[in-house]
């Protein structure tokens, strides 16, 4: 019983921080119909700024998080507005097709400054863990799922309480609806962009601070990790992105128990198979967003 | 005048084809030698074994280079490497081989890993190359009966094995341990016979003996092994070994701490501890922890091309600009293999590969790395294997004893 608590709580934790790796991905994918293949490799850039900043600043990784999300937002920003938006209007291969050579051109760039070690950000804090009975909870990874909560909560006020946030429902919704309105489609995507982009600094920075990460493996499996959490989550929803990481976190924990480790690919794969037979949209997502119109 | 003219003509074009032969023009030079090599610089292995494995035969070319190359039939070759990434991936492996098969390299040396040797091989045999494997320690990489494959380190049979050995000889010595075994062939095969020479030194394998194989058995290269440790979590084992490589170890000793998984006396791992990449991804947490490893600098073993041991040591350190407390095993097993290969190749007089192979198969040679003679599977049976332990973020080696520089510190965790 005790072993399946620990792997509940493991997995609860560890599902915040998948959650935190997928909520920008899903947010461009809900907004742009862009599949972002550049995720991870935005996500292991946040992970570079932070650990620059905690080697030569000794910066703490939490503290490092408003640097990382300006110049990643910064950043994303920039891509969007002179890359991306040059073919938004294109089928959505060739957006595909440009993102996967983003994440190249990120990952080149990344290797030649930084080479292909693995790095960590070093903490006396995040590979501890308080225990409740027999089960521990670590620090670095329950601290990451606040954080994973805090920002989908900040992310889904900023949406239905600001004009920004209407703006950016609008123009996922309606492209050519939202331009007759008055609103300025190609600086909302480079806002969400810039948006998605910081938040996957900001995952990164968890990233490095609980575990490790470099930048030939990290990315890929991130990128994929946010692409399966979207779609177990469901697009359209800011809460999507938590409970998919939520639930893929605890199936992969409660699974590796019950079978053994070498299963876990396969049960998250099984999960999302079974939710989308089940549910098409997603766990909580909208089927609003694979109908909606792009002019 | 017109002869006198032709017959400069006729002297520059033969300058000119000789030095665009490689020749040199030297008496004594005889055409280059070509070793042909994949190797993984980038996926999961290319930012440390594979890194390592290809240092190591560049450093072996570039040594016997520097002493004037191979000798045979009354000449001296110099030795090309040529070398492709394989990006970590076996089948990729597998393929640059038959392209260089193609391209007429028929000596080669051995990529990263046993997955990537396991690819390899038939593929070799195929072609009629020959390879020495300095990096793929899978036993059953020599259970096909294949006839030009030869392994110069030790196999897997002895990666866990040695640990047990090691720690049965410290006082006091473990009464229980769990074995955390990746899911590749390497590492399954490692794990088992550690659990058979585990119980021969009345060691308690938990949570069962069979663990390996199911409850903590993880994805080769994984980064998450959460799932191994939640099943050893409650046995309290003395101490945790992990038979995997760099990826799984460095995350087994992670995550037990953020698990609560802390094993008495403390962990040992098979491939990574005596690896630099392995203290730079723990810091701290790599203190005490136990590993066993292919070579050591403090054996009694020379040879004419490196030299000692010791000076093999410094010289590579040297060369790439690594601590020579922080040295990469797999850099001796590579220049080892690259040097066993030239051992044949002068012993058969000839880069035939049919001579080479038939040379290989009766190579009797002590080298910086130990001595070098194959079985008749191809494995260098002969070769025993060492534990080191990190102390000071330093690779102390502490068995066997007569080797041992420093006393293990033990239990090797506060």
């Amino acid at each position: 019983m005790s072993q399946f608590l620990q792997a509940a709580a493991y997995g609860v934790v560890q599902g915040g921080l998948l959650g935190l790796v997928a909520v920008g991905f899903s947010l461009v994918w809900g907004v742009m119909n862009v599949v972002n293949f550049s995720h991870g490799a935005l996500a292991v850039t946040g992970a570079y700024v932070a650990w620059v900043l905690n080697v030569r600043f000794g910066l703490d990784p939490f503290l490092a998080i408003p640097v990382v999300a300006i110049a990643l937002f910064a950043f994303g920003y920039v891509v969007q507005r002179g890359l991306i938006n040059l073919v938004i209007n294109a089928p959505i291969f060739l957006t595909l097709l440009l993102t996967f050579g983003l994440n190249l051109v990120i990952l080149n760039g990344l290797q030649l400054l930084f080479k292909a070690d693995d790095r960590t950000i070093d903490t006396s804090y995040a590979s501890q863990s308080f225990a409740i009975g027999a089960v521990n909870v670590p620090y670095g990874r329950l601290a990451a799922c606040f954080l994973a909560l805090g920002i989908t909560v900040a992310l889904a006020l900023l949406m239905s309480r600001t004009r920004l946030g209407h703006a950016i429902g609008a123009t996922g919704m309606d492209r050519g609806a939202a331009r007759l309105m008055g609103i300025r489609a190609r600086h909302i995507y480079a806002v969400t962009f810039g948006i998605a982009a910081a938040l996957a600094g900001v995952a990164g920075t968890m990233i490095a601070t609980v575990g490790s990460f470099n930048p030939t493996t990290t990315p890929g499996q991130l990128t994929l990790d946010a692409f399966v959490i979207s779609v177990l989550g469901g697009l359209g929803n800011m809460y999507g992105a938590l409970v998919g990481g939520l639930v893929l976190g605890i199936a992969e924990s409660l699974g590796g128990l019950l079978l053994t480790g070498t299963w876990v690919n396969a049960i998250a794969m099984a999960v999302l198979i079974v939710t989308l037979i089940i549910r098409p949209s997603g766990l909580i997502g909208k089927a609003l967003y694979s109908g909606r119109v792009e002019v | 005048m017109m002869q006198r003219f032709s017959a400069s003509v006729m002297v520059a074009i033969a300058v000119l084809v000789s030095a665009a032969c490689g020749g040199g023009g030297t008496s004594g030079s005889g055409s280059n030698v070509t070793f042909a090599a994949p190797v993984s610089q980038t996926g999961a292995f290319g930012q440390a074994e594979g890194l390592y494995t290809l240092q190591g035969y560049k450093f072996c070319v570039q040594t016997l280079n520097s002493k004037g190359g191979i000798s045979f039939g009354g000449q001296s070759h110099k030795v090309n490497l040529v070398t492709e990434d394989d990006q970590s991936v076996a089948a990729t492996s597998a393929q640059i081989v038959d392209q260089f098969n193609d391209q007429g390299d028929k000596l080669i040396l051995s990529p990263y890993g046993s997955a990537g040797t396991t690819a390899v091989a038939p593929v070799v045999e195929r072609n009629n190359q020959v390879m020495v494997d300095s990096n793929g320690a899978d036993t059953a990489i020599f259970s096909h009966g294949y006839k030009s494959i030869f392994a110069v380190l030790s196999p897997s049979s002895s990666y866990v094995t040695s640990i047990i050995d090691a720690l049965s000889a410290l006082n006091p010595a473990p009464k229980t341990v769990a074995i955390i075994a990746a899911s590749d062939g390497f590492s399954q095969h490692a794990a088992e016979q550690g659990v058979a020479e585990a119980k021969t030194k009345g060691i308690t394998v938990v949570p069962s003996a069979t663990a390996y194989t199911s409850s903590t058995k993880v994805t080769a290269n994984t980064t998450d092994v959460s799932s191994a440790l939640i099943a050893i979590k409650g046995t309290n084992p003395d101490v945790i070994i992990i038979s995997a490589h760099l990826n799984e170890a460095v995350a087994a000793v992670k995550q037990s701490s953020e698990l609560g998984v802390k094993p008495k006396d403390g962990f040992a791992a098979t491939v990574a501890p005596p690896t630099p990449a392995f203290i730079s991804a723990l810091g701290k947490s790599s203190e005490g922890v136990f590993g066993s490893t292919q070579w050591v600098p403090e054996i009694s073993a020379s040879d004419s091309v490196f030299g000692s041991a010791h000076e093999f040591l410094t010289n590579f350190t040297n060369t790439y600009g690594w601590s020579s407390e922080q040295y990469p095993y797999q850099a001796a097993d590579a220049a080892a293999g690259c040097e066993a290969l030239a051992l044949a190749i002068e012993k058969a007089g000839s880069a035939d590969p049919a001579a080479v192979r038939t040379a290989l198969v009766g190579l009797k040679a002590d080298t910086f790395y130990g001595h070098i003679e194959f079985d008749s599977t191809g494995m260098n049976t002969a070769k025993p294997m060492y534990v080191i332990q990190i102390q000071k973020s330093a690779f102390v080696t502490i068995y066997p004893s007569n080797l041992a520089t420093k006393q293990a510190i033990w239990p090797a965790v506060a």
